[in-house]
C-alpha cells in the first residue's frame, strides 16, 4: 500500500490503458465479428443538390454475396424517421428532417441514398457500383452570404429560407452590462476614442480522428446491442429509442475503446440508425465501417463562420464596447448540437477582459455542404480567435504593445470571483501569474529587439510575435444553464463505486473515454479518496449495461463533472464504512478518523482497514441494526458552475517575405487548469491541443468546388501537420485551484486548441504588419501570406482559398484553374 | 469551370463548318468518345475516361442548341453520368469558326461541370489536359478533312488560357503546340498520361511546379 503513503493525485503516472491500446490488444468496433454477421456499404450521392428521379437496385441484387439492397422507401416508407437535433436554440428555429437515407432529394455530396447488405464488406462495396441512380441536378448554394441573399436557391425549399435561426445576446437587454450601440456611437463621436471593425473567417475543418466511425448491431439477444465508435453511448441509447420508437430498456449501447473523437463522434449517425433498422429487418447482426474518404465527406465538419467584430476603446486602451455579428454554416442538416455550437462561443468573446457593453448576434445558415457540429472547443476557439485577433489589431491602431493593452483590460487576480458582461461568474484565475511566467520563458523583450533589427536590416525573413491570453468555459455544464439555453438535456454526471470483498474497487463512470486516460485519472482519485492502491482500482465505462447512467464525454467535462461524481460516490462509501467500523471496534462514529484507508479510534492505535470492513460487510454476519450489507454507493453530480481554465500562449513566427513560408520559431504556453490530477495527461492534452490549433492557423481547410464537391477529401489534399511541421513546445503551468469543485480542477481537453490558433495568426500578421498587412485568412499558407504581402490584398481573401492542402484536387469554390 | 481553346485546321471554312455540324464526323475525333445514336439535332454516346485507378464510362446524350450559319457558330450541350455511379458531367460547348487564309480557325468555349470522384481527384488537372484533348481532336479532324496527300500535316494550335481574373499567374495553363498523335477512337482518355510525359516536354515549368508539390507531399508522408 505504498501508493497510499503519498497522494496519487498530482502524480505523473503513465496511463494504465496505454499498454493495451499501444500493443493493439484492445478490440475496436471494427474488430468485432459475430456469427452470421452481414456487412453494410452505403451508396453516397456524388452531387450536392439533386432530385433523385430513379433508383435501380436490381443489378446489385444479382451480384454474388449480396443479401439485400435497401433505399429510403424500404427502411422508412412513411418518411417519418428524423435524426435528432438536441439543441433547438430558438423557439422559431428552422429544422429540416434529416433522414436515414435520402428519399427524393439529396442535399449534400456524400448523403446516403442506398445501402447494400452483403456477406462481406468487399462484396458490399463492389455492389455499390451496380446501383443505378438518376439525379436531376438542382442549383447549389455553398457560400453563406449568397445563401442569405434574396432569391438564393433554397437548400430546403419547405423551410422557405436558408436561415436556420438568429440568436442574440445583448448585455443591455440582459441587464448584465451597458448598451452597445450607445457605447459605440459615443466612441465614434469622441476624438479620445476609436471604433475598430474587422471581418475574420473561420475556415471549415475536418475533425480527423484516428479511428473512422464504425458500428455493429446485434438484434439477436434480449436487448438489441449497438457497438459504436462513439463519444456518447448513453445519449445514443436514449436517442435511438426515441428516434425509432424502440423501448429504451430493449436497447444496449457499447462504446468499446474509441480511437479519438475531438467532438466528431458526438453524434447520432444515420448509419447507426440504418444499421439498427437493417439488423432488425433481417434478424441478423450487421456491421458498418467507413473508409477514410467516406469519413471526410460525411462525418460532420467543424468551425466555418464569418465573424464581423466591432470594438470600441478609449485612446488610453480601455475597452468600452464589443459587438459581434456571426454567420455560421450549418451545412445541409442539423446534427445533435449543430445549431448550438456557435452559441457556445457567445459567452466567450469578452474572454478575460472587463468589457462594459457587449452584443452577440449569430445567424445560422443552411448550405449544400456536409453538416457542421462540435469540433474540439466547439464555439469557443472561434470566439477566442476573434477577440485575441482584434486585441492585436486594436493595439496596432493605438500604437500600444499588445500585451500592455491586454493587461490594462483583463480581470485582476484580486477581482475574482468576477461576474462578466455575459453574466458568467469566473470563480478563480490569475492572468498576471500565467502571463509573467510565459513572458519570462519566451524572452518577449529579446525577441522584440530581434524583430526590430530584422525590420531595420530589411531581412527577407521577418519575425513576428503573437499573443493569446485566453480563458474558456468548459466542464459542460450546470443543468440549469443548459436549460436556460434550451438544450435538450442536463449536464450532470454519474459515478458508482463497488467495494469488492477482497478490498479491490470497481469504479463505474458515466464519462466515456476515447483517448483521454480516464481509467488512470479516476484510479488516482479513488486511490486517494478510499486509501487503496492505484492498482487495486478498475474503471468500468462505455457499456450501458454496466455503466447504466451517464452523459458522456465532451466539452472538457469528464474530470470537472464525472471526476467529481466519483469523489462524491467515494465520500458515501466512507460514510457507510464508518458506521460498520464503529460497530466493529465498539466505539462511537465521532471517535473515528479516516486516513490512508484506515479508520482509527482517536487516541488509540486501534484501527480497521477499509478492506477488512468490505469483507465483514460481504459476510454480513455481524452488522449494526438497520445497516444494509453493502458499502457500494453511487452519486450524480450536477456542477453549480462552469470551469474556467486560462493561460497565456506566445508564438514567435518567421515569415519568408519572398516565398510566404511560415516557420514557427518558438511556442510557449503557460496554462492554468487548476489542480492537475495527472500532470503527464495534462501535458499530453496540451500538446495535442496545440497541434490542432496550430493546424487551423497554418494548414487545414475543407474546400468545396463550385458544384459542392469536397476537393480536400484525402489526407493528401487536407493537410494535417506531422511532428516535423511543428516546433518543440515550451509548456508550463500555474495552479489556481477552482473553487467550484472539491478537487480544485478545471478542464484541459480543449484549452490548447482554443488558445493556439490566434497566437499563431497574430505572430504571422505581426511579422508583416509593417508591409501593410493587417490580416491573413486561415490557413496562413505560403500562397496566402505571399499574396497578402505582394498584392496588399487584405486577408489574401479571394485567392488563397485556391489551395487548401496544396494537393491536386484543391480548388476554391469561387474559381477554376490548375492549382 | 470555363475553358477556352482555339484550333486550326488546314481546310476551308465551309468544309470545316459542315464537319462540325455532323456528329458522326466530329464525335469519333473526341478522345474516348463513341457515338451510339444520332437523331437530327440530338445524339447519344459514351465517353471513357481513366483517372489513375479510377476508370469512368460516361453514358449520355447531347444536342445542338444552336447552329448559326452566318456567325459560323454552333452550340452543343452534352450531359452524361458514369455508369458506376462515380458522378456526372455536363458541358456546353460553343465552337466559332473563322477563315484564316486557306485554313480555318476554331474558337472553342467549354462550360464544364463535373461531380463525384473525378471532381474530387482530377479537378485540378482538367484545364491542363483540356487543351491537349482538343489538340487530339483537331489533329484527328484535320486528318479526316485533309486529303490523303497531306498525311502528316504540320499544324499549329494556339491555346489561350482560360479567363482567370482572380488566380495567381502560376495558374494559367501552358500553351501546347500541336503534336500529330492521332488518338485511337474510343480508347479511354487517360487524364494522367495526358498530364504526364507528353506534356512535360512543352510545359516544363508547370510540370516542375507539379513535381515540387508532389515531392513536398511525398516528403510530408515520409515525415509522418
Amino acid at each position: 500500500m505504498t501508493s497510499t503513503l503519498e497522494p496519487e493525485v498530482g502524480k505523473a503516472r503513465r496511463r494504465k490503458e496505454d499498454a493495451r491500446l499501444i500493443t493493439g490488444r484492445t478490440r475496436w468496433t471494427d474488430n468485432i465479428t459475430l456469427p452470421g454477421m452481414l456487412h453494410l456499404a452505403v451508396l453516397r450521392s456524388p452531387v450536392a443538390h439533386a432530385r433523385i428521379t430513379r433508383i435501380d437496385t436490381s443489378a446489385a441484387l444479382e451480384l454474388p454475396g449480396v443479401v439485400a439492397v435497401y433505399t429510403a422507401s424500404d427502411l422508412d416508407p412513411e418518411g417519418a424517421i428524423a435524426l435528432p437535433c438536441a439543441w433547438p436554440i430558438t423557439p422559431d428555429m428552422k429544422h429540416p428532417r434529416r433522414p436515414v437515407l435520402a428519399a427524393d432529394t439529396v442535399h449534400f455530396a456524400g448523403e446516403g441514398v442506398a445501402v447494400v447488405v452483403a456477406r462481406d464488406a468487399y462484396l458490399a462495396h463492389d455492389a455499390l457500383e451496380a446501383i443505378d441512380v438518376d439525379y436531376e441536378e438542382l442549383p447549389v448554394v455553398l457560400d453563406m452570404e449568397a445563401a442569405l441573399a434574396d432569391g438564393a436557391p433554397l437548400v430546403h425549399p419547405e423551410l422557405e429560407t436558408n436561415r436556420n435561426a438568429l440568436w442574440v445576446f445583448d448585455s443591455g437587454e440582459a441587464g448584465t452590462g451597458g448598451d452597445v450601440a450607445a457605447a459605440i456611437d459615443e466612441a465614434g463621436a469622441s476624438d479620445d476614442a476609436i471604433v475598430l471593425t474587422r471581418r475574420f473567417r473561420q475556415q471549415r475543418l475536418v475533425p480527423a480522428f484516428m479511428e473512422p466511425r464504425s458500428t455493429v448491431v446485434d438484434p439477436t439477444g434480449a436487448q438489441t446491442t449497438i457497438w459504436s465508435a462513439t463519444q456518447v453511448p448513453h445519449i445514443l441509447k436514449t436517442m435511438t429509442a426515441l428516434t425509432l420508437g424502440l423501448p429504451e430498456h430493449k436497447v444496449r449501447v457499447i462504446a468499446p475503446d474509441v480511437g479519438g473523437g475531438f467532438g466528431g463522434k458526438i453524434a447520432v449517425l444515420p448509419e447507426e440508425t440504418m444499421a439498427v433498422l437493417v439488423a432488425l429487418k433481417l434478424g441478423r447482426p450487421v456491421k458498418w465501417t467507413e473508409s477514410r474518404s467516406e469519413c471526410m465527406i460525411t462525418a460532420h465538419h467543424g468551425r466555418d463562420q464569418i465573424q464581423d467584430i466591432t470594438i470600441a476603446a478609449r485612446r488610453d486602451g480601455t475597452i468600452t464596447a464589443l459587438k459581434v455579428d456571426l454567420i455560421a454554416d450549418m451545412g445541409a442538416y442539423l446534427g445533435l448540437v449543430t445549431p448550438g455550437v456557435p452559441i457556445l462561443g457567445a459567452f466567450m468573446f469578452n474572454a478575460i477582459y472587463k468589457i462594459p457593453a457587449y452584443r452577440f448576434a449569430c445567424t445560422n445558415v443552411f448550405t449544400n455542404k456536409t453538416l457542421t457540429d462540435a469540433y474540439r472547443g466547439a464555439g469557443r476557439p472561434e470566439a477566442t480567435f476573434a477577440i485575441e485577433r482584434i486585441m492585436d489589431e486594436l493595439a496596432a491602431e493605438l500604437g500600444m504593445d499588445p500585451m500592455r493593452l491586454r493587461e490594462q483590460n483583463w480581470i485582476k487576480h484580486e477581482e475574482f470571483p468576477y461576474t462578466t458582461v455575459c453574466g458568467l461568474t469566473y470563480d478563480s484565475g490569475n492572468y498576471e501569474a500565467a502571463t509573467g511566467r510565459a513572458m519570462e520563458l519566451f524572452d518577449y523583450e529579446g525577441l522584440r529587439r530581434e524583430q526590430q533589427q530584422r525590420r531595420e536590416s530589411g531581412d527577407p525573413v521577418q519575425l513576428g510575435l503573437g499573443i493569446s491570453t485566453y480563458t474558456e468555459m468548459c466542464g459542460l455544464a450546470p443543468s440549469r444553464v443548459l436549460g436556460s439555453l434550451s438544450y435538450g438535456a442536463g449536464g450532470w454526471e454519474h459515478a458508482a463505486i463497488r467495494m469488492l470483498p477482497t478490498g479491490k474497487v470497481e469504479v463505474v463512470t458515466g464519462s466515456s473515454p476515447h483517448g483521454q486516460g480516464h481509467e488512470t485519472a479516476w484510479s488516482q482519485i479513488v486511490a486517494d479518496q478510499l486509501g487503496v492502491a492505484f492498482e487495486d482500482v478498475e474503471v468500468i465505462h462505455g457499456d450501458t449495461q454496466s455503466s447504466h447512467k451517464g452523459l458522456d464525454t465532451y466539452g472538457s467535462r469528464s474530470l470537472t463533472v464525472g471526476g467529481i461524481a466519483v469523489v462524491k460516490a467515494a465520500e458515501k462509501v466512507v460514510a457507510k464504512a464508518r458506521k460498520v467500523a464503529a460497530h466493529m471496534m465498539e466505539c462511537s462514529e465521532d471517535d473515528l478518523e479516516f486516513a490512508e484507508g484506515k479508520f482509527t479510534v482517536r487516541g488509540t492505535d486501534k484501527s480497521t482497514g477499509i478492506g477488512d470492513i468490505a469483507l465483514a460487510v460481504f459476510a454480513a454476519h455481524d452488522l449494526p441494526d438497520g445497516i444494509e450489507p453493502t458499502l457500494d454507493a453511487e452519486a450524480v453530480y450536477d456542477p453549480e458552475n462552469f470551469s474556467f481554465p486560462h493561460g497565456t500562449h506566445l508564438c514567435a513566427a518567421e515569415v519568408d517575405t519572398e516565398t510566404g513560408r511560415v516557420r514557427l520559431r518558438s511556442y510557449v504556453c503557460v496554462d492554468d487548469v487548476g489542480r492537475a490530477v495527472n500532470p503527464l495527461i495534462v501535458e499530453g492534452q496540451v500538446h495535442g491541443g496545440l497541434a490542432q490549433g496550430i493546424a487551423q492557423a497554418l494548414f487545414e481547410e475543407a474546400v468545396h468546388d463550385e458544384s459542392g464537391t469536397l476537393t480536400t477529401g484525402t489526407f493528401a489534399d487536407y493537410l494535417l501537420p506531422s511532428a516535423a511541421d511543428l516546433p518543440s513546445f515550451t509548456t508550463d503551468r500555474t495552479e489556481t485551484p477552482a473553487t467550484s469543485n472539491p478537487l480544485g480542477v478545471k478542464g484541459v481537453g480543449e484549452a490548447g486548441t482554443i488558445a493556439s490558433t490566434p497566437a499563431v495568426v497574430n505572430a504571422v500578421v505581426d511579422a508583416v504588419r509593417h508591409m501593410g498587412v493587417n490580416d491573413i485568412e486561415m490557413p496562413c499558407s505560403p500562397l496566402r501570406v505571399w499574396a497578402a504581402i505582394h498584392r496588399r490584398d487584405p486577408g489574401g481573401s479571394g485567392i488563397g482559398g485556391a489551395e487548401a492542402g496544396g494537393g491536386l484536387g484543391s480548388i476554391s469554390s469561387t474559381e477554376g484553374g490548375v492549382q | 469551370m470555363k475553358l477556352e481553346h482555339t484550333f486550326r485546321v488546314p481546310a476551308d471554312l465551309d468544309t470545316v463548318w459542315q464537319a462540325v455540324l455532323d456528329p458522326e464526323r466530329v464525335a469519333p475525333c473526341m478522345p474516348g468518345a463513341t457515338l451510339t445514336e444520332v437523331d437530327g439535332a440530338n445524339f447519344s454516346g459514351t465517353v471513357k475516361v481513366k483517372l489513375g485507378p479510377i476508370s469512368l464510362l460516361y453514358k449520355g446524350s447531347g444536342e445542338f442548341l444552336e447552329t448559326d450559319e452566318q456567325a459560323r457558330r454552333v452550340v452543343m450541350k452534352a450531359a452524361g453520368k458514369d455508369s458506376r455511379g462515380n458522378g456526372q458531367a455536363s458541358a456546353t460547348v460553343t465552337v466559332t469558326l473563322r477563315a484564316d487564309g486557306s485554313d480555318t480557325i476554331g474558337a472553342v468555349t467549354t462550360d464544364l461541370t463535373i461531380t463525384g470522384k473525378p471532381a474530387q481527384f482530377g479537378r485540378g488537372m482538367i484545364t491542363e489536359v483540356g487543351g491537349k484533348i482538343l489538340d487530339s481532336f483537331a489533329t484527328c479532324l484535320s486528318a479526316k478533312l485533309a486529303p490523303a496527300a497531306e498525311d502528316s500535316p504540320k499544324l499549329a494550335v494556339v491555346e489561350e488560357p482560360a479567363e482567370d481574373s482572380t488566380g495567381p499567374p502560376a495558374q494559367t495553363p501552358a500553351k501546347p503546340k500541336l503534336e500529330a498523335v492521332p488518338e485511337p477512337e474510343s480508347e479511354p482518355i487517360d487524364l494522367l498520361s495526358y498530364a504526364g510525359p507528353s506534356v512535360a516536354k512543352r510545359v516544363a515549368p508547370l510540370v516542375a511546379v507539379l513535381l515540387v508539390v508532389l515531392a513536398i507531399l511525398a516528403v510530408r508522408r515520409l515525415s509522418r
